[in-house]
């Protein structure tokens, strides 16, 4: 299995080489089916819900189960967002996560959905890097025909 | 408060550098050791061990099972933080004022030229939403903090530029940083290759290869010790959420909370005045700014006016990093521990050429989590 590399320099302790592995675990990872499953269902057709929680009236979207400040579980208290609202923040990314150069910029954000107190990461289409500014308004750009899927929203955009 | 006294009582760290030619287990044995002789104990001395590594960063799980015999702790009563070794450095602390302890190891390692660090640290993230897109990492995540606080505050993004070329001109004084070639000024600071605007290659860390090992004691073992303590004079902890979309990210309120409780503990009112030197992990320009911000290190609103004054300058009334930070040399998980013995050398006048000049309380700060998460601050005198 291993690539042995033998290293050019010597050292007083001793030479040494090198051994290649990689970490290839599979994972499932497990999350409540009645929030996502919810949440997801509403893309499809086009909406986006959020939970609120009882006792500080936060309202997250995506949904969350716990309110970790107040410490309490968020029973079914589903709330509907619009799917417009603002530019919290953003970045111009000139790399991919692992380093490798993007062709084109890319713009990521973070969205405060109309009616909700948290806000989503997102992909943002439809403006040059020298144009975005915190504050703006931004929509929703949905698939065509949407699944069911996070990929439903396909990007964020400009709000006329 | 802590029930007794806890103090460093000696330290050692590698060069933080590419150490691919040597083992993991050699770059631990050969910091323990001279830890141990910094100190004036051997191994028997030692009670407990407290080590600091990610087993994503050493590609084992439970990886403190392979390191136990290098850092010393064969047959003794040993465990890992998963966080920073700042973080190893309060348990160790903690150990010892419970009572059931006189004298504890830190030892904090990784080796970043022996993993794919973006890849480790991508996988931070929540698995089931935010890492589903393949858009967010450490350092995106610290863009949006950087926009948010530049937005706030109004300022430029050649302020980012003008923190990194002061901690590089530090790190020139800094004979075991070597991660970057240090040259550079301001301006080819501002251009140099964008990873997510506004952060730059040189306003981001340089992952290093790295070892640091401070030997901690309780009174009165420290006091019988050959060296002079640097007394743990406080130290405090907190953390705010994971989540982003909930957090205000123009500030960093877990570090002010943090803070709170070390000054408490150490008496310290008016830490403006009274701290004279800090060592920050900066793992991005804009937190150092933030950070001032937050631990109350300016004498001003703005830590950008500070900076420019030449308040946190090595020669400045308050310096900031004058080991040149973590912009300057980063070997993941020893950040807060190297902090933390930069800021002890400096209390004992030990730094070398970026001493400061009379040195009674210095502070050292760890932090862990995507955009500074999760604090640690700790006061030290003598």
């Amino acid at each position: 299995m291993a690539e042995e590399k033998k290293q050019e320099e010597k050292k007083p302790a001793g030479e040494t080489k090198t051994v290649k592995g990689a970490w290839d675990v599979k994972y499932k990872w497990t999350f409540r089916t009645d929030l996502m499953d919810r949440y997801v269902a509403g893309l499809k057709e086009k909406k986006l819900w959020g939970t609120r929680c009882g006792k500080c009236g936060r309202v997250f979207a995506p949904p969350k189960d716990i309110c970790g400040k107040c410490y309490e579980v968020i029973e079914d208290n589903w709330v509907e967002v619009k799917d417009h609202g603002e530019l919290v923040n953003y970045t111009v990314g000139y790399t991919s996560i692992t380093g490798q150069p993007y062709p084109e910029p890319q713009i990521t954000g973070t969205i405060r959905f109309e009616g909700s107190d948290s806000w989503v990461l997102g992909s943002i289409k439809g403006v040059k890097p020298e144009d975005i500014k915190v504050g703006m308004k931004l929509k929703v750009v949905w698939r065509a025909e949407p699944k069911g899927q996070l990929s439903d929203i396909e990007y964020y955009a400009p709000a006329d | 408060m802590f029930e007794r006294k806890v103090a460093l009582m000696g330290w050692a760290m590698s060069d933080q550098a590419s150490r691919i030619e040597d083992t993991r287990e050699g770059m631990i044995f050969d910091t323990v050791r001279a830890a141990l002789d910094h100190a004036g104990i051997t191994r028997e001395s030692v009670d407990t061990v407290v080590m600091c590594s990610n087993d994503f960063y050493d590609g084992h799980t439970i990886s403190n099972v392979f390191t136990v015999e290098p850092a010393g702790a064969y047959a003794k009563d040993e465990t890992k933080v998963e966080q920073d070794g700042l973080h190893a450095l309060l348990y160790g602390a903690m150990r010892l004022a419970s009572g059931n302890y006189e004298v504890a190891l830190v030892v904090a390692h990784s080796k970043g030229s022996e993993f794919e660090a973006s890849v480790a640290l991508a996988a931070q993230l929540d698995p089931t939403y935010d890492r589903q897109f393949g858009w967010f990492n450490d350092i995106s995540m610290a863009a949006f903090q950087a926009r948010a606080y530049l937005t706030r505050k109004k300022l430029p993004e050649a302020v980012l530029a003008q923190v990194a070329a002061k901690n590089f001109a530090n790190a020139r004084k800094n004979p075991q940083a070597k991660a970057r070639d240090y040259a550079a000024g301001a301006e080819a600071i501002a251009r140099s290759k964008p990873l997510f605007e506004p952060l730059r290659e040189q306003t981001v860390y340089p992952v290093t290869d790295g070892c640091c090992v401070v030997v901690l004691a309780a009174e009165p073992a420290a006091k019988k010790m050959k060296r002079k303590p640097v007394w743990i004079k406080g130290i405090g902890h907190h953390q705010e959420a994971y989540a982003l979309g909930e957090r205000d990210l123009s500030k960093i309120s877990s570090a002010k909370a943090a803070a709170r409780r070390a000054y408490k503990m150490a008496g310290v009112k008016k830490p403006a005045a009274e701290i004279k030197v800090a060592e920050l992990s900066e793992m991005f320009a804009h937190q150092e700014l933030m950070l001032a911000e937050a631990l109350g290190l300016c004498d001003q609103p703005s830590a950008a006016k500070c900076l420019e004054s030449g308040r946190f300058d090595l020669k400045g009334k308050l310096p900031i990093n004058p080991s040149g930070g973590a912009l300057a040399a980063c070997a993941l998980g020893t950040v807060g521990l190297v902090r933390a013995v930069e800021a002890a050398e400096q209390v004992l006048g030990e730094a070398g050429e970026h001493q400061v000049k009379g040195v009674k309380l210095a502070l050292a700060h760890g932090q862990c989590g995507p955009a500074a998460q999760n604090n640690v601050v700790a006061i030290l005198g003598k």
